[in-house]
């Protein structure tokens, strides 16, 4: 994993790298662990991301849309509000 | 300290001990412990909620509601509570109060229990030792300069040392299983989707699942009773179709009538890929243990799990790739640790992020987000999903010529603390033969076997989707027939 794949990376997280060399080596290693995957060949399988779809049985219940939270204790936990709304560094000039 | 909680409710039923005085005795125990099995503690808290329980246990008939009434339960900081904080051992969260308490918690809490506290965990639930853990290792009982196991640790140390009764844990890859077995308690994840995940701060959605920690089987099955429930505000939950786990517990297999053999007819699969790569040690416990359920009257047979191996990187890209849509939304604004300096909004969602989670977690969220980008998700995570439904189709094929599934935990007993510092990644292979099971979404769990170097050995039992009660009757019987679940760590 070179520096350059490091960064793109990091981007997409929204992380900031300290220390390029020990997180390159420290990635590089689980890629290595995780590449054993390409072994086996499953051209005719269908992927499996619910586990219980391996019962091919319908479990999921749906409710209805309505919205139960409590708006002002949902808030508290903030670090800035104003209101309602929750306070962030300006986006748009 | 007491050993089940039966025990402390015969206790309480029969006013030898009020609730008051139960959590007295745990709040106490904890505050010499040097385990640091506990993130948050609040006396005042708990013991409210003891005194309420103590009004209610004057008419006995309130246990018919209530029948865990004053049995107090340690919870893994995981799952949110309004009283106690809820940090998920990260600093992330290290001041965070729940606007609301996780489902789990709240069906516990009507069934009459009483919070004893926050335990201690890997951070986000990522790790296998509890050395991850913004606020410090916990401690393996049996020898403090070993780990606890992870990513329940505080919840497995709390128990295996007297400072709870039971408590919470939560299972993505062995989580409540290798923890256990590293301090010697029984612990059991169920069915995926049995019970609730609303409050639960999420790793991986697919693989994620809460599940009782206690000294016995029978303790387990009591609390996983009012812990499995169908929730609206768990879209993935089910409606679990073997409720009574307890029905069956203390009864013989298939209803036998031999005293001295009540595994008569019970037919245990061994995975051939289980044995042989663990500790020399950590195997004649296992091949001890299985000689006693022989001797119990259960039938042993080799089976074959093929893919167990693959479980291993199938398992990280899943998890990784989870985990990272998951922890997206600590980002500093809404909750959760906020970076002091920063130049834009962009440059305050990596600072609070960078400063705010540990290494580990930050490289697995890193990972995951490479495994889902553009030209990589087919090779890693959708390859990843194949292999987990070809090691589903491996168990129910092993299911179709045996009852349950047993073999180690673990390849080895708990390690010296440090011992992964340089080579986290090879921490990861420690997981092997619990991971599987998780993949598939199985029911599985940990009780203790024996020992190893003077370190507990666990056995797991693995069995069909929604047969818990198997395990847990097997467990319990092998548990009435030895005493391994009832030593004490000095």
């Amino acid at each position: 994993m070179n520096p350059q794949i490091i960064n793109q990376i990091a981007d997409l997280s929204q992380i900031e790298i300290q220390d390029m060399q020990a997180t390159s080596n420290a990635i590089t290693d689980i890629f290595a662990l995780i590449n054993q995957l390409q072994a086996m060949d499953t051209s005719d399988i269908e992927p499996l991301n619910f586990p219980l779809d391996i019962l091919d049985k319908h479990f999921q219940p749906v409710r209805v849309d309505k919205v139960l939270a409590d708006v002002q204790k949902t808030i508290e936990n903030a670090p800035l509000t104003e209101k309602d709304f929750f306070l962030v560094p300006k986006v748009i000039d | 300290m007491y050993n089940t909680i039966y025990e402390c409710l015969d206790l309480l039923k029969n006013k030898k001990i009020s609730a008051t005085e139960l959590a007295s005795q745990y709040l106490n125990k904890i505050k010499t412990s040097n385990l640091n099995a506990y993130i948050d503690v609040n006396e005042q808290a708990t013991l409210k909620q003891a005194k309420a329980c103590d009004i209610l246990l004057q008419d006995i008939n309130n246990l018919d509601t209530k029948p865990l009434l004053g049995i107090p339960i340690a919870h893994k900081d995981v799952f949110v509570t309004k009283i106690w904080k809820s940090t998920a051992g990260s600093k992330m969260l290290e001041n965070y109060y729940s606007p609301f308490n996780a489902t789990v918690v709240q069906s516990l809490e009507e069934s009459g229990m009483v919070c004893i506290g926050k335990t201690n965990m890997d951070e986000f639930a990522m790790g296998s030792s509890n050395e991850n853990s913004y606020f410090g290792a916990v401690s393996n009982p049996w020898n403090n300069d070993y780990v606890s196991g992870g990513s329940s640790g505080g919840s497995a140390a709390a128990v295996a040392n007297g400072l709870a009764i039971c408590a919470t844990g939560s299972d993505t890859g062995g989580s409540i299983r290798q923890p256990a077995s590293f301090c010697g308690i029984t612990g059991i994840k169920p069915t995926y989707g049995s019970i609730s995940r609303y409050g639960m701060i999420a790793y991986a959605s697919t693989l994620d699942q809460a599940g009782p920690m206690a000294k016995t089987a029978k303790d387990c099955a009591l609390l996983l009773q009012h812990m499995v429930k169908q929730d609206i505000n768990d879209s993935t939950s089910i409606a679990h179709p073997n409720v009574n786990f307890l029905a069956n517990i203390d009864k013989n297999w298939n209803d036998g009538n031999n005293t001295s053999k009540p595994l008569l007819g019970l037919k245990i699969g061994i995975p051939k890929e289980f044995m042989g790569e663990i500790d020399t040690s950590v195997q004649i416990a296992i091949d001890s243990c299985i000689k006693e359920l022989q001797n119990l009257g259960a039938n042993i047979i080799e089976i074959s799990l093929p893919l167990t191996k693959l479980s291993i990187p199938s398992y990280y890209v899943i998890a990784s790739a989870q985990a990272s849509s998951n922890l997206s939304r600590f980002d500093g604004v809404r909750y959760g640790y906020r970076a002091e300096d920063y130049t834009d909004l962009s440059d305050m969602y990596k600072k609070s992020r960078s400063q705010g989670f540990g290494e580990e977690v930050k490289k697995r969220i890193m990972v995951g987000s490479y495994v889902l980008s553009q030209g990589y998700y087919d090779a890693y995570y959708l390859k990843a999903l194949k292999i987990r439904r070809l090691i589903a189709q491996d168990f129910i094929r092993a299911f179709e010529s045996c009852d349950i599934i047993v073999g180690p935990v673990a390849p080895t007993t708990a390690w010296k603390k440090g011992k992964f510092d340089k080579d986290p990644a090879k921490m990861y292979l420690a997981d092997i033969f619990t991971l599987g099971a998780s993949l598939a979404g199985l029911p599985c769990m940990s009780m203790p076997c024996g020992f190893a170097d003077g370190l507990p050995v666990g056995l797991q039992l693995i069995t069909k989707h929604f047969a818990e009660s198997d395990i847990l009757q097997t467990a319990n019987l092998y548990q009435q027939n030895t005493d391994y679940h009832l030593k004490q760590a000095i």
